[in-house]
């Protein structure tokens, strides 16, 4: 169990670096990583159904100008793993596979606006780094460039990392617990909610694309 | 009138193996994107191989390294014209011919503003939904006969990144032939037809897939409650309630209704 969170976690701070540090070659979208995540924890189908609905409630989250949208791959991330990982040591009756899925994922999507609020932070403290260049390239140091570049990223990915280790070890631990709390209409809500999930996914998406 | 008369193929120093190692490091670009200037740091980054072989003499150097520390904010993809066009510019500087610096950072402001606006829109607005959008409905079609595939994370990913990749190359090449013509140019490709087209089937496509959830067999009462949910949170798009509200919506609607039921 911990080699498989580590992993994961691991795989998640590779992802979150291409949100925007590196490359953005959208690997990092729910679609991509979803299936990824899963792929790597044995399921890919779980994997990729996880990261289908989660690419359409976030489909219309866009980064424009100085905005930092809430971030999607770490919920993608955390989610898909904690479902692959705890689902099957969660009883349930047939009417209620997609109760425990609904309900991890609830409690993962907070996780976008806190991960948000920490990479303002982080953002805030990278101007530092310009100060730092301000004063090294009049002296002559031309590789801090490079340097400051490399650091940066790594930083980016420790951020990633750390964080989404934080959360899967936290959810294997409590999720289960907190699940077999529930009484049965929360629990008969729950999956109801799962089986509309795409209708509200497809919904937002139709808002996107009508919108714009 | 000194631009016509040089002869674009001679008297050059940056070669085309150094416009692929901008592009190489192009990816870079955001990795100390900061709140203060940006993408400044970036584009130092990406431009510094271009600038050691421009200017040899320290001095020189230093001067160029401290031109590219101002603000420098556009869209991660179309920064690569604007890469080209500033190594054009630098190299014509190192080579003497009349480029002032203040050119350089005229050129950076006003076009990193513009590319911006076209990026947004394109590729943040129209492409990358679009064919996430596309991946998303064919796993919800064929979800019942795969037993879990590869197929729609990677149509997603090649067609992306087909134009992804395009847009950065063409912009690298492109910005340091032509310069400030690209944006002409730009408005003669398939860019701003690919925008609302893209919308289009986009619309297209989700209709599609709402119709064959509703096909599928399910009781009627649960393909009506379906359908009043969509519809509803259509409707619901006036109030702008982010993604997270509308799912604990959902919730809190769905598990009232287990409990009134």
């Amino acid at each position: 169990m911990i080699a498989e969170i580590l992993s994961a976690s691991f795989i998640g701070g590779l992802l979150s670096l291409d949100v925007s540090a590196w490359g953005q070659i959208m690997v990092s979208r729910p679609i991509v990583c979803g299936p990824l995540i899963g792929f790597l924890l044995g399921d890919l189908k779980t994997g990729l159904i996880i990261g289908a609905l989660l690419e359409l409630i976030w489909i219309n989250v866009i980064s424009v100008g100085a905005a930092i949208p809430p971030d999607a791959t770490i919920v993608a991330v955390t989610c898909t793993t904690l479902i692959v990982l705890t689902e099957r040591t969660v009883q349930l009756g047939n009417n209620f596979q997609g109760s425990y899925r609904m309900a991890v994922l609830a409690l993962t999507m907070p996780l976008a606006e806190i991960f948000r609020s920490i990479d303002v932070e982080q953002r805030k403290l990278n101007a530092h780094f310009v100060h730092y260049l301000d004063r090294e390239i009049p002296k002559g140091n031309l590789g801090a460039i490079e340097k400051v570049n490399y650091f940066s990223l790594f930083l980016f990915f420790l951020k990633g990392f750390l964080f989404s280790l934080i959360a899967i070890g936290a959810g294997v631990y409590f999720l289960p617990k907190l699940f077999s709390c529930l009484p049965y209409g929360i629990l008969a809500g729950l999956n109801f909610a799962y089986r509309l999930l795409p209708a509200l996914g497809l919904a937002i998406a139709f808002n996107t694309f009508r919108g714009l | 009138m000194c631009i016509i008369i040089f002869d674009p193929m001679s008297n050059r120093i940056i070669n085309k193996s150094d416009l692929y190692r901008l592009f190489w490091r192009s990816f870079c670009l955001q990795a100390v994107w900061n709140f203060e200037r940006m993408q400044n740091l970036g584009f130092l980054y990406i431009l510094a191989p271009v600038l050691n072989k421009l200017y040899p003499e320290k001095e020189k150097r230093i001067q160029s390294y401290k031109r590219h520390l101002e603000f420098f904010n556009t869209h991660p993809y179309f920064a690569n014209a604007l890469v080209g066009i500033v190594a054009r510019l630098e190299e014509e500087m190192a080579l003497g011919k009349e480029v002032k610096p203040e050119q350089i950072s005229t050129v950076k402001m006003s076009m990193g503003g513009a590319f911006g606006g076209i990026g947004d829109s394109l590729f943040w607005g129209a492409w990358r939904p679009f064919t996430a959008l596309l991946a998303c409905v064919l796993v919800i079609i064929y979800l019942r006969e795969w037993e879990g595939t590869w197929l729609p994370p990677l149509i997603f990913l090649f067609l992306y990144n087909f134009l992804h990749f395009y847009t950065r190359i063409k912009g690298v090449m492109k910005g340091y032939e032509r310069k400030t013509e690209v944006v002409g140019l730009l408005m003669k490709t398939r860019y701003p037809r690919t925008i609302w087209s893209s919308h289009l089937i986009g619309l297209g496509l989700v209709l599609f897939a709402v119709m064959v959830i509703l096909l599928r067999d399910w009781r009627a009462m649960e393909r009506l409650y379906f359908l009043a949910f969509f519809l509803s949170i259509v409707f619901l798009n006036r109030w702008r309630i982010s993604s997270a509200k509308l799912l604990y919506l959902l919730i809190g609607i769905s598990c009232a209704g287990a409990y009134i039921f």
